[in-house]
């Protein structure tokens, strides 16, 4: 019994995130053109673990002993490399050509201001990079995600994403991108990025496009975590990075209620709210009062407005549909994007009823922009159905059903035509 | 009670292309499993080996031969676990149930002769 409590546990993903930070770190030391050196070390690292702790036991502390065992390899690593070039400039027996670099003496997490971490975001985030290839290099450099892992999550083939990351990195040591946090004048721009970066992230795993679920919630906590991360760091802690991690965290709070026992899609109407994460809609709640300060009012603050507002409802029917409705329109305003106009409607249908719903949504029957998107005709389709007009109800879900591609919202769909046709038919 | 040694052998699961996250998987499935012994009292000790390192010896007329380091992973133990268990059923029962068997190792049981 005495031996139980001897053993240290391990935190989730600690691996992951261990990864991430050695990578960021020894990429300070090695420079954005020796990344895939970098890699190389960091998986030697953490192989070393799996073949000594299944025998050892976990370490006291496993974060020190990954970090001691990537700092000796990397100083190996140096070492060859400085003899290796002493031999070949014939400088064989003569002073250090090059300095190997002080790092024994580096802290035991290297980087308690966590500006490592925050420089690797700002490379993956370069401005050279297309967005997809930042969100992939993110994930594969600070999140510790794999590569397997990220075409799981992006239900793509496996060589599709190491040839992304190939690239990416080469297109970075062509621009001779470097490490570093970018100076102040040019910084709010590329947080600007990360953050757009980390929201995609979080949205993918939050309603999945692809696939057989509904929910990743692999990466929806891996954008909170790279989110905290900005925020450990004094430039990151600015209002629109506090507003955009309490939308992910009040959203977050929600994710265990959104599917049924069945992996079915629910409703905000159909949610088993006790199932709502009160740790998380507290914490959103705090992070969304420290966001309100500066002279600068986002889309992250709008939306994380909303998300308030749906997580401090009691139950659905008071819900305060009025301040969504002022919400959506200042988010209007702010950026009238179709997919927003979309969400207006639906709150003009929550508040106003059906019918004045149907007339919004009529302003985007053409939008070129949202032609593929599913949810256009589904809400079509919902509103409809409240209307009494199922037949138009049932049109609108068949078109729904030949745009979307997520297998838990076909069933969804389908469940909706089902019940729309037999109202049709019923008497 | 008596006492037994579990060697492990090989393990394709060490050298392949793993996540990070199949890393700590694999590490906590270990450290489970161990712990739960543990509890019971009937983990003794375990030691991981080193690598490739391993030399045979042996004598043909009068001659000492020397073999190895031997890298086949195949047959290499990585390490071992000595345990307590009634008898042998008992000690395959917890061999089996050890994540060296999911990962791709084998397991060797001997007996400690008391």
């Amino acid at each position: 019994m005495r031996a139980e409590r001897d053993i240290p546990q391990l935190v989730d993903h600690l691996f992951r995130h261990q990864a991430g930070q050695m990578i960021s770190s020894l990429t300070r030391l090695f420079g954005v053109e020796n990344l895939e050196l970098v890699e190389d070390i960091v998986q030697e690292t953490l192989l070393k673990a799996l073949q000594q702790w299944p025998y050892r036991g976990v370490p006291q502390n496993p974060g020190g002993w990954l970090w001691q065992v990537a700092k000796n390899q990397a100083l190996d690593v140096l070492r060859r490399e400085a003899r290796s070039r002493r031999i070949m400039t014939g400088e064989y027996g003569g002073p250090e050509p090059q300095q190997i670099p002080d790092i024994a003496e580096w802290e035991p997490f290297g980087d308690p201001l966590g500006d490592d971490r925050l420089s690797m975001m700002f490379l993956g985030c370069h401005p050279c990079l297309s967005r997809e290839a930042q969100v992939t290099l993110l994930l594969k450099t600070v999140g510790g995600f794999h590569v397997s892992e990220i075409a799981r999550a992006f239900l793509q083939p496996e060589a599709t994403i190491a040839q992304r990351l190939v690239r990416a990195k080469k297109r970075l040591k062509a621009e001779s991108a470097r490490f570093e946090l970018p100076p102040p004048a040019e910084l709010v721009h590329r947080l600007d990025a990360v953050l757009q970066v980390l929201y995609l992230i979080f949205n993918e795993g939050y309603e999945s496009h692809l696939g057989a679920s509904l929910v990743r919630k692999d990466l929806c906590d891996e954008a909170i975590y790279m989110c905290r991360s900005i925020l450990a760091h004094p430039v990151g802690r600015r209002p629109k990075v506090y507003a955009l991690l309490a939308l992910m965290l009040l959203h977050a709070a929600r994710l265990d209620a959104r599917t049924g026992a069945n992996g079915d899609l629910l409703l905000l109407a159909e949610q088993d709210r006790a199932l709502w994460d009160p740790g998380l809609i507290r914490e959103g709640i705090y992070y969304l009062g420290l966001s309100a300060q500066g002279d600068v009012l986002s889309e992250y603050h709008l939306q994380a407005g909303i998300a308030a507002r749906h997580a401090l409802a009691k139950d659905y029917q008071s819900t305060d549909w009025a301040g969504i409705l002022d919400d959506y329109r200042a988010l209007l305003e702010l950026s009238p994007t179709p997919v927003v106009m979309l969400n207006h409607a639906v709150a003009v249908a929550m508040l106003h009823g059906p019918q004045a719903g149907l007339q919004e949504l009529s302003r985007l029957k053409d939008h070129p922009t949202l032609q593929n998107y599913h949810l256009l005709p589904a809400t079509f389709g919902e509103l409809y159905e409240r209307n009494g007009e199922f037949e138009l109800a049932a049109q609108s879900y068949c078109e729904a059903l030949k745009l979307a591609v997520n297998q838990v919202e076909r069933r969804f769909l389908e469940r909706k035509l089902d019940k729309a046709r037999s109202q049709v038919s019923a008497p | 009670m008596s006492q037994f040694i579990l060697f492990i052998r090989g393990g394709s699961d060490l050298s392949a292309n793993l996540s990070p996250e199949q890393i700590q998987e694999t590490v906590q499935r270990y450290s489970a499993w161990a712990q739960k012994l543990r509890a019971e009292g009937k983990l003794v000790s375990a030691e991981k080996l080193k690598d490739n390192t391993g030399m045979l010896l042996h004598s043909k007329d009068g001659r000492v031969m020397v073999d190895g380091p031997f890298a086949e992973t195949k047959e290499t133990i990585g390490g071992y676990f000595i345990i307590e268990a009634r008898d042998m059923d008992e000690a395959i029962a917890i061999a089996r149930e050890s994540p060296a068997l999911g990962g791709g190792s084998a397991v060797e049981i001997r007996e400690i002769e008391a």
